[in-house]
């Protein structure tokens, strides 16, 4: 379904964003895109999504070849972004509609009058934002305004989901209601985050970029995550040696917490 | 700087109204072509920007502030017709939401800060750009001083323009001889402080290579006559 | 969702503030004033506190020059006085009564672009005085002494500098945003 090989960009100024990435996705695949902050791992979601277009290399989305003349593309722009939906990680950058109703329903404008309501309002009520549906995205809370993010992107039942580090302004509650709502669609689903434990949770693979923009891992989720020097090397998680009782202990802690505790002879 | 309502006559801001038309009418289709799509959110990123630095404050001697205007960095950045357009968009979101400035004294604010403002701060910086630290504050300096002086002479002209047949006036009561020192002279130290600020931004606006150094007159997200 | 009222209540209030400008006499000013106030409905006591705050300054400086001016040159006349104030308050008035009542997203309900730019600014504008707020109470919490004038205006221009970074940023991602939600495929 998706193919990406040898794709590199560079950022304007000349500096590496990506380089070599090499990969294949197929229907239905639940992927888990680890990476330390400033590795790549929105960028990659916006070539993904057609947003950058790769300085070298290839990128084919169901066999067709994209590329900048393909994204200038209006009509098949349209068939894309129906197909395929991108949450930011920051939600200020996809709210432009005057209420959370019409919001929405942005996505919706192929269908009629009475199934976009029809679906507005169901989504809305998912995430909660049934009471909130005339109100400006402005005056939403940063919670709100990311639960809307995804009421938008999903309310479009796109085949292709990316997700941008979509736990970090979610409440538990939504994250885990995300969590299951995922796992009970066959939407394929890309989602990049550099939360480890909550890595099974979103996919059964794991795909890690480094700090040098490159795939290092790819492979099941519990292998990446039982790997520790990758985990290390690519600042995924650090080690931590502490001593009590007489025994010394190695921690391995991420971001969102314990890791792995290990004892030291 | 702004003039609420009530002080300038229609005899004044109706015909600034038909300068300022036709002129946000063009500024509006040179974004458009040279930004096509990008340039509706452009633009809205732009104009809360400039709202961000007409509120900043600018640090004056003595412990007080003046407001910043912001004209000279948007246009030094994005180009004049871009500054004009977002800052008349602000003194438009000033009336209309938070009730700041004055609706028919809009045009008359935008055609003095917006519209002079802009093309003072591109014309200077254009003529002296082989000294570019002084250019910037040259280009800052007189961007805030012509809009003043602009501002002083219509309202200073104002009992002349419109008056009673008794001869006392209907708007702003004072001439020239009052608003000219009134206005100009504290805004020599507001563009002074304003062209010290904005060199300091200057500075890292190059070093992030925001403004291309080799066009001196260019600048990559802008739109240039 | 929308209305057309808005619309309408925006070219009253317009017509209003000119035909505001083009009557000279206080009498008929007083009359708008008493008219507005009236026809405002409820809270019309907030609307006119709103309106003399916004025009105190502007109407005790020039009243007061003027004053002055008139005592030295020996040619007040309170007639003016009268007709400038009343002009000022009832102007004031009438766009405090406009902005709580007219929404303007509401009012542009014919034009869907105009209604995205205000979106995206309301919404940039949150960010950008967000960043101003954090940046103030940065400076604030890293200061032990009063600030120097050289202090300040560096603290000043970091701020610019960050809302400058912020804005090309922005502008890229919202365009990212909107292109991703299909915005320029009509």
């Amino acid at each position: 379904m998706i193919e990406l090989a040898e794709v590199g960009v560079d950022f304007p100024d000349g500096r590496c964003a990506l380089e070599e990435i090499d990969l294949r996705i197929e229907a239905g695949e639940r992927i888990v895109l680890l990476g330390a902050n400033g590795c790549g791992k929105s960028t990659l979601l916006k070539v993904l999504n057609a947003l950058i277009v790769p300085c070298r290399g290839s990128y084919r989305f169901d066999g067709e070849a994209i590329d900048g003349a393909r994204v200038r593309d209006r009509k098949w722009s349209r068939r894309f972004r129906r197909r395929m939906a991108l949450m930011f990680q920051h939600p200020e950058a996809m709210l432009f509609n005057p209420t959370v109703e019409e919001e929405i329903g942005y996505g919706l404008r192929h269908l009629s009058d009475a199934e976009r309501r029809e679906r507005v309002a169901r989504w809305a009520a998912e995430l909660g934002l049934s009471a909130r549906l005339s109100v400006p995205p402005s005056a939403l809370s940063g919670g709100e305004k990311q639960r809307l993010c995804l009421a938008c992107v999903l309310a479009v039942e796109p085949d292709v989901l990316l997700l941008d580090e979509p736990t970090a302004s979610l409440d538990p509650r939504t994250v885990g209601w995300l969590i299951h709502h995922l796992a009970e669609s066959n939407i394929t689903t890309i989602v990049a985050t550099h939360h480890l434990a909550l890595a099974p949770e979103f996919g059964s693979r794991a795909v890690v970029l480094s700090e040098a923009h490159r795939i290092v891992f790819d492979g099941p989720v519990e292998d990446a995550l039982a790997n520790t020097p990758l985990l290390l090397e690519n600042n995924l998680a650090y080690a931590h040696r502490h001593s009590h009782s007489g025994h010394e202990h190695l921690h391995l802690l991420c971001p969102d917490g314990l890791l792995a505790a290990e004892e030291m002879k | 700087m702004h003039i609420p309502d009530g002080l300038i006559s229609p005899q004044t801001y109706l015909p600034a109204v038909a300068i300022a038309a036709p002129l946000w009418l063009l500024a509006s289709r040179k974004l458009r072509t040279a930004l096509e799509d990008e340039a509706l959110p452009r633009l809205a990123v732009f104009t809360a920007l400039s709202f961000l630095l007409t509120t900043l404050m600018l640090p004056l001697p003595g412990g007080t502030n003046g407001h910043a205007i912001g004209v000279a960095l948007l246009t030094l950045c994005f180009g004049p017709w871009t500054a004009f357009l977002a800052y008349s968009l602000v003194l438009l979101l000033q009336a209309l939401v938070l009730g700041a400035g004055g609706i028919t004294t809009l045009p008359v604010n935008a055609l003095a800060m917006g519209f002079v403002g802009a093309w003072t701060a591109w014309a200077v910086f254009s003529l002296l750009h082989r000294y570019e630290t002084a250019a910037v504050a040259a280009a800052v300096w007189f961007s805030v001083i012509i809009p003043a002086l602009l501002v002083a002479l219509v309202l200073g002209a104002q009992p002349s323009i419109a008056q009673a047949p008794d001869g006392t006036p209907r708007f702003f009561p004072f001439g020239p001889a009052v608003t000219l020192p009134a206005i100009v002279i504290p805004h020599l130290f507001i563009g002074a402080a304003e062209a010290v600020f904005t060199c300091l931004v200057w500075r890292h606006a190059r070093r992030r290579r925001w403004v291309n150094p080799d066009r001196s007159k260019g600048v990559k997200a802008g739109v240039h006559p | 969702m929308t209305s057309p009222g808005h619309g309408w209540r925006l070219l009253a209030y317009l017509t209003a503030v000119v035909a505001g400008t083009a009557v000279h006499d206080p009498r008929w000013l007083a009359a708008a004033l008493g008219a507005a106030l009236l026809l405002s409905g409820r809270g019309r006591g907030a609307l006119l506190r709103r309106a003399l705050k916004g025009v105190a300054a502007v109407a005790l400086l020039v009243s007061g020059g003027y004053l002055i001016m008139g005592a030295i040159l020996g040619e007040a006349s309170s007639e003016f006085l009268l007709l400038l104030n009343t002009r000022l308050i009832l102007l004031a008035t009438l766009t405090a009564w406009a902005v709580r009542d007219i929404d303007l997203d509401r009012a542009l309900c014919r034009y869907p672009e105009a209604r995205r730019w205000l979106s995206i600014v309301r919404v940039q504008i949150a960010l950008f005085v967000r960043l101003a707020q954090e940046f103030r109470q940065a400076q604030r919490s890293r200061a032990a002494f009063h600030p120097s004038l050289a202090s300040r205006t560096r603290g000043v221009a970091a701020l610019g500098v960050a809302a400058l970074d912020k804005a090309l940023h922005n502008a890229e991602e919202v365009t990212q945003g909107m292109r991703s939600r299909g915005a320029f495929d009509d």
